[in-house]
């Protein structure tokens, strides 16, 4: 493990608990501990915490910030009530997806832009060079942590580690915790399509509150539950279903990136879609256990069309399944392709997302 | 413990001979590093394979992964029971985890394989 690998304020304890350690987005993070299937199967049925601290965080505050980043970010910021979040991209001028993110809402026109560790720095430039003189930028990930908390049974935890109750708290609500430097702000949000809350502090008190939530017996999952539990609700990962060529049209994500007003990249994008997509997002199943992965061909008839931008055993569903951009006409229920691994060839059955979906209620983002 | 009566590649399988039949597996190391396997696609019986000629896949939640033959011979018998319950390899890999098994196969070639103590130096230089 290179030395040179950013560490968050919890990879002391990760180290302690046995996790494998890996190397993501420049950050040296836990990618299982005792095992990716029973990281999973515990999220979908009581509560894991992740440790999130390599996503990137920025405030942004000041006269004209909510004009200024109504311009930079797709999401309809001025619809957004104080204490929500809401779901949208940062656009290059062609349409293409420079990065998603959560915006958080604050009273007094503070704003909080939680986006990918891989695209922190390059976000904080562009940012930069898009606000005017006034609105102020900070990068928050330096001096603070994060941890999800995730699962059916993720609320008593939060709840019992906080000494504060968020049965109220609606999804993609947020309020703040505690006060002062010991402040914690606390979402409904989340990357596993179950019920969780998202949790923001300083280092020491991000530490303090993964030590409770350990010492309640909430269990630890690493960054490989977390990518199977997205893909199972098929949720988008920065560099895989979306990248700078590629735009909200294509990832059939639209609805983030429709407001009335102007935002850079609006007009390349209504443009794409007077002309049409080349390529749309779809899930597809495969007929056995065997995975296509990140990066494989799609194939029908001897044409390449496609490829997968993702693709794993999914453990809730036991079969191996994942999302790949086709032409149009291949996409979703009924589609019928093929996928070359490079060692075997696949057959893949189009399949609407998402693949997954708990039964009680809410909003899987 | 690495098994004492078994023979080792520098790609992480093993080899038992068993009469004039050799079972192959993969090592204690090699699951450690895959992970949660969900799937090993049966070696077809019947295929001759050379020595590290490609025997069958594995496939962990994470990635999938080429099992060598870590001696020459003629696929005999697939392990069956890894169709229904592919994490034998994660929990038993020196036993119930077999994946084939070889006949007729080229003695010969276990020369070049490792002893479990020469395997598990050669491991501990890896990590």
């Amino acid at each position: 493990m290179s030395a040179a690998l950013r560490q968050t304020p919890l990879h002391g304890r990760h180290e302690r608990l046995g996790a494998r350690m890996v190397e993501f987005a420049g950050w040296s993070m836990p990618v299982q501990y005792d095992g990716i299937l029973a990281e999973h199967e515990r999220t979908r049925t009581d509560a894991s915490v992740f440790d999130t601290g390599h996503m990137g965080a920025f405030l942004v505050e000041g006269a004209g910030a909510l004009d200024a980043l109504s311009q930079i970010l797709t999401a309809d910021l001025r619809a957004l009530p104080d204490q929500r979040c809401g779901y949208g991209f940062i656009l290059n001028e062609q349409g293409g997806i420079l990065d998603d993110l959560i915006t958080y809402r604050f009273e007094s026109g503070r704003w909080m832009l939680v986006v990918n560790a891989g695209t922190r720095e390059r976000d904080g430039a562009w940012l930069s060079g898009h606000l005017p003189r006034g609105v102020r930028i900070t990068d928050l990930s330096a001096g603070a942590g994060k941890l999800d908390v995730q699962g059916p049974r993720a609320q008593p935890a939060v709840e019992a580690v906080l000494a504060a109750a968020f049965g109220t708290l609606p999804r993609f609500g947020f309020c703040v915790a505690g006060a002062g430097r010991r402040a914690v702000t606390v979402s409904r949000t989340g990357y596993t399509g179950e019920d969780g809350y998202e949790l923001y502090a300083a280092h020491d008190v991000i530490a303090e509150l993964w030590d409770a939530l350990i010492a309640r017996g909430v269990r630890p999952a690493g960054l490989g539950a977390r990518d199977t539990l997205r893909l199972e609700c098929g949720l988008p990962l920065y560099g895989h279903e979306l990248t700078e060529d590629l735009s909200p049209l294509e990832a059939n994500l639209l609805r983030f990136a429709c407001k009335e007003e102007d935002f850079i990249g609006r007009a390349a994008l209504l443009d794409r879609r007077r002309r049409g997509p080349a390529y749309r997002l779809t899930g597809f199943k495969l007929a056995g256990r065997q995975s296509a992965r990140h990066g494989d061909r799609v194939r029908s008839g001897e044409a390449d069309v496609g490829w997968v931008t993702s693709g794993s055993f999914a453990p809730t569903l036991g079969v191996a399944l994942g999302m790949a951009y086709v032409p149009p006409p291949l996409a979703g229920a009924g589609g019928r392709f093929r996928i070359d691994t490079g060692r075997r060839m696949l057959e893949a059955e189009g399949t609407p997302l998402p693949f997954y979906r708990r039964r009680s209620g809410g909003d899987a983002a | 413990m690495t098994p004492t009566d078994l023979k080792y590649s520098k790609e992480h399988e093993w080899v038992r001979v068993e009469g004039d039949v050799a079972v192959i597996g993969i090592t204690d190391y090699a699951q450690k590093n895959l992970g949660d396997i969900v799937f090993v696609e049966p070696p077809a019986v019947g295929k001759r394979v050379a020595q590290r000629g490609d025997l069958t896949v594995i496939e962990s939640v994470k990635a999938a992964s080429d099992v060598y033959a870590p001696v020459a011979g003629t696929v005999l018998e697939a392990n069956a029971a890894l169709d229904k319950a592919p994490e034998l390899v994660n929990r038993e890999p020196y036993g119930a985890g077999w994946i084939g098994r070889l006949k007729p196969f080229d003695p010969s070639g276990l020369a070049a394989l490792m002893t479990a103590g020469e395997y598990e130096r050669y491991v501990e230089g890896l990590s």
